[in-house]
């Protein structure tokens, strides 16, 4: 015997609750999709410094620890300077001579800083002299959008993004400390990596030690070292900007943390959601009473009354989910065009594994709701119970 | 059509002051005719009908319709019997609020389709209902149409057997009175048991069961 209990039923006469409850369950979706794109575009926007610029170029300040020669072995300092000055160079020329290196530099470098929407992010860009600028530039993939390349000392070319995202323009100081104004911007730069260059003006600068030009078979500086005996590590201090430490940098600092509170925020909106939703269906069965009883004294199964309050239940999720969608890609919009856009910040529009949470926590909201609902069908009286 | 033997039905069974709502007697009933069913309140009458409904089970003693033992039963067949062979019509009329009342017709039918919308349609003519109330909620219905929409939806499958408890006890005399015929209309072909304490409205009655304290103090009718 075909039931004909329809989900549809209420909702089409009910317009305006079935409405308040679908727009509750839309904002909640979209509330839930927009953290996690402002979230996510913090990581978005740091991907091309950490897994672009990495694999073109490297920088190391390597402490003396790193190679054979010690200082115990050798009678006197000028023994010691003399056996270290020619290790130095004997890894400098076997670095230039790899024949996955580019280009070795050794020179100082500077720090330019990119802040998402949380945090922010230092990298280095090296300090050359003017003729090398643009065989490096080449060499990074980064083409000159605006102004001139650096010709004197202290010019810095600097990427589009950067500048926008430290609201600067041609002919700002990019750097302007308690040293003094120094480093000018003279030119802004286009490239996968977020590329800046600069010449160098005196010893103002964030590091000096091996630029190298890399490619894919050397970007882990480490391992490129220990080919030519010299063992580079954090514990002896040496400072290395390489794939390998933005990679674990991004493991740790970076996705790991944003990931961490993108859960806690999703757990939170999702009890509330809950706690929302399960006051909310309490009530919308509670006013229904009468009508399950009816049901059940006419001669509906349980069964077939627990059908149709799941399937009302699925439409009303369903809609809200689609409604959040809709929503959620109309507020993304106006966000990246008046928050993003403007920032330099790069954000991602269709988030597959944040989508693929949101449902997972809708679905779970539908899984807790069973409790009540299945406490309301099972108390179902008959009428005559009702009028005992 | 029903043959009642010695039933019973007791409330408060774990308590030491047991209350016998029937108190075991045999009662049989034939397949058509109006057969009303009167007593004060608390005399039983309601739990008969319930009993017979299969809406309560009763304590002790069988209950049979057309043969079929309806103590027995699981509880899908029992459901499967209240929709398509009864029909019930409460004291209140139970209609759902957000439905038409063409809608509340059609949620207890037992088919689906053009032909049942017709039907429904048809009833509610015969009804009294006009077609523009057929879109109308409860709320826009008066009391005695509610009521005659909750014996149209009562109707709508062709039950053997109406169950109808104090069916016009929230109606004026007029609405009474043709809630009534129409029930009366039912029963020359098929049997129609009203429940209630006002014996003014079973004038028409075939049979006539008179219950006091849990038990059937007289039977009479036409046939008797």
């Amino acid at each position: 015997m075909k039931s004909r209990l329809s989900a549809t039923g209420y909702i089409k006469n009910n317009k305006r609750t079935c409405f308040v409850l679908i727009l509750a369950l839309g904002l909640t979706f979209m509330a839930m999709y927009i953290i996690a794109f402002i979230l996510g575009a913090t990581t978005e926007s740091f991907r091309p410094i950490i897994f672009e610029y990495p694999r073109r170029i490297s920088f190391a300040e390597v402490t003396t620890n790193a190679y054979s020669v010690k200082r115990s072995d050798y009678e006197t300092i000028e023994e010691y300077a003399e056996a270290y000055g020619k290790e130095y160079k004997a890894f400098f020329e076997a670095l230039s001579n790899d024949p996955d290196v580019t280009k070795v530099y050794d020179t100082q470098f500077l720090n330019a800083t990119y802040n998402g929407v949380i945090g922010g992010i230092g990298y280095e860009f090296p300090l050359l002299p003017a003729e090398e600028i643009p065989f490096v530039a080449e060499h990074l993939g980064a083409v000159l959008t605006g102004g001139r390349m650096p010709e004197g000392e202290g010019e810095v070319v600097v990427d589009e993004i950067i500048l926008k995202n430290g609201k600067m323009k041609i002919g700002d100081w990019f750097l302007e400390n308690s040293y003094g104004q120094v480093f000018k911007v003279v030119g802004t730069l286009r490239s996968d990596g977020m590329a800046c260059l600069g010449t160098p003006r005196g010893r103002y600068n964030s590091g000096w030690g091996f630029v190298v030009l890399c490619n894919d078979n050397s970007k882990d500086f480490t391992k490129l070292a220990a080919k030519y005996g010299v063992h580079v590590s954090e514990e002896n201090g040496d400072n290395i900007s390489d794939a390998v430490t933005y990679k674990k940098m991004w493991d740790t600092d970076i996705a790991g943390t944003i990931d961490s509170v993108m859960k806690v925020i999703l757990l939170v909106v999702m009890i509330f959601l809950t706690i929302s939703v399960l006051i909310a269906y309490i009530s919308f069965m509670r006013n229904r009473v009468n009508e399950y009883c009816l049901y059940a004294s006419i001669g509906y199964s349980k069964g077939e009354i627990y059908g149709m309050i799941m399937r009302e239940m699925i439409i009303l999720f369903l809609s809200g989910i689609v409604l959040g969608v809709i929503t959620s890609l109309g507020m993304m919009k106006i966000l990246d065009v008046t928050v993003m856009e403007p920032r330099g910040l790069v954000s991602a529009w269709f988030m597959k594994d944040q989508l693929l949470r949101i449902l997972g926590a809708f679905a779970v909201i539908v899984g807790i709701l069973q409790i009540p609902v299945m406490l309301s069908v099972h108390k179902i009286k008959t009428i005559d119970l009702m009028e005992d | 059509m029903f043959e009642v033997n010695n039933i019973s039905m007791i409330y408060d069974m774990d308590t030491d002051e047991k209350m016998y709502a029937l108190g075991g007697f045999d009662l049989e009933l034939p397949d058509k005719g109006l057969i009303g069913i009167s007593g004060p309140s608390g005399s039983g009458k309601s739990t008969l009908m319930y009993c017979l409904s299969t809406l309560k089970k009763p304590t002790e003693g069988s209950v049979r319709y057309n043969g079929l033992e309806l103590t027995g039963i699981p509880d899908r067949e029992r459901e499967t019997l209240r929709r398509k062979e009864f029909g019930f019509v409460f004291q209140k009329h139970y209609l759902v609020p957000y439905m038409s009342a063409l809608d509340n017709i059609l949620v207890a039918a037992s088919d689906s389709g053009k032909e049942t919308v017709e039907k429904a349609k048809e009833i509610l003519k015969i009804m009294g209902l006009k077609e523009r109330d057929f879109k109308k909620k409860p709320a826009k219905l008066s009391g005695g149409q509610c009521q005659r929409v909750a014996i149209a939806r009562a109707l709508i499958n062709d039950p053997k057997v109406i169950f109808a408890d104090e069916p016009t006890a929230s109606l004026d005399h007029e609405n009474a009175f043709n809630i009534m015929k129409i029930l009366k209309e039912y029963s020359k072909e098929r049997l129609v048991i009203v429940v209630t304490h006002d014996r003014t409205v079973l004038t028409d009655v075939d049979t006539m069961i008179e219950m006091w304290d849990g038990n059937i103090s007289s039977i009479s009718g036409r046939d008797r």
